[in-house]
């Protein structure tokens, strides 16, 4: 009997990364410069030097420049996706319109044999382009206001480190084949998002919410980590069970603090997280 | 000015520009059409 499409885990972080990866985007930079390939190969029939080298390297100049681009298209697209993202460390785009300006300035001048001046405005011409299409990088950091003793830098910081550690459990699920735990899972990381996006709305909640970044996350990776690597080498049925149980706890726990997030409750969930630790240490998993 | 004006105006330039310059270095490739464009004139003086 076939399983229904229904029952099968939906690769959510997949189709976002392939969603990033084809989009059309600065492809134009890529196939602008095509006439290079034919003039490289012109110039090497006919023995012309200075042709070959001036379009080869032209044309591997753009490329760099396109990939560069892509580059910082996609940084930009996850920056601005991401409330707890920090700008791009690289001027990625920028760095980009000026390999091109560059190289379109060294194909007029060498290449199509302008005078130095055109060659200039060509090159003025190819940056103007990229700015008006493509614009530059957002070197804006998103600012966290500071909040009950921690400085908005310290927050962000936190659910960065917080962030990263949602991407590793996640990436630690994709070796699980079992898809009722991935679904479990993936719950877990969804909920876990959804905390830091609350923290990140309203930092006063970061103190309440600190314990859950700090041990639970952690936790919830550690378990997912070392299941993953486990299960791999041996299936027991046990040790399915034990993780079931723990994913289930885990889940619940993260509903728990999500809601009291929402709630504004002042009660903390120390002795819960107290019992999950226990729980985890029993089932032999930290 | 709008985005998307802005964007077409950088297309146009990027393709006025980098297109130009390629196109035409494709053209000048071939020092030998230059030279035979030269010659005649050479030879008829």
């Amino acid at each position: 009997m076939m399983t229904p499409l229904t029952h099968y885990r939906k690769p959510k972080q997949f189709i976002s990364n392939k969603l990033q990866r084809y989009s059309p985007r600065g492809l134009l930079i890529y196939f602008l410069p095509m006439a290079l390939i034919p003039a490289t190969i012109i110039a090497l029939g006919k023995g012309n030097l200075l042709g070959i080298i001036v379009n080869a390297s032209g044309f591997a100049l753009y490329v760099f420049a396109a990939w560069c681009l892509r580059k910082g298209l996609q940084a930009e697209t996850i920056y601005a996706q991401s409330p707890i993202v920090r700008a791009p460390k690289l001027p990625l785009k920028k760095l980009a319109a000026i390999i091109t300006a560059l190289a379109t300035g060294l194909i007029a001048w060498l290449g199509a044999r302008q005078s130095f001046p055109v060659a200039l405005m060509f090159a003025g011409g190819a940056f103007l382009g990229m700015y008006l299409s493509y614009g530059f990088d957002l070197r804006q950091e998103k600012k966290i206001a500071d909040a009950q003793g921690y400085s908005g830098d310290e927050i962000l910081r936190m659910l960065e480190e917080s962030s990263q550690i949602i991407r590793k459990i996640e990436q630690a699920n994709d070796k699980i084949r079992n898809t009722e735990l991935n679904q479990r899972i993936e719950n877990i990381c969804a909920i876990a998002d959804r905390i830091l996006a609350e923290i990140e709305s309203d930092p006063r909640d970061f103190r309440r919410a600190r314990k859950f970044l700090n041990v639970y996350l952690d936790g919830a990776r550690q378990v997912t980590e070392g299941y993953a690597k486990t299960h791999q080498q041996t299936q027991s049925g046990q040790l399915e069970q034990n993780f079931r149980n723990v994913l289930e706890t885990i889940e619940t726990v993260f509903q728990e603090q999500h809601q009291k997030l929402l709630e504004e409750d002042v009660f903390d969930l120390d002795v819960k997280i107290e019992v999950l630790t226990t729980q985890l240490k029993r089932e032999g998993i930290l | 000015m709008s985005r998307l004006l802005r964007q077409f105006l950088g297309f146009i330039l990027l393709v006025a520009t980098v297109g130009l310059a390629t196109c035409q270095s494709m053209v000048k490739a071939e020092p030998a059409a230059g030279v035979e464009a030269v010659l005649p004139a050479k030879v008829s003086k």
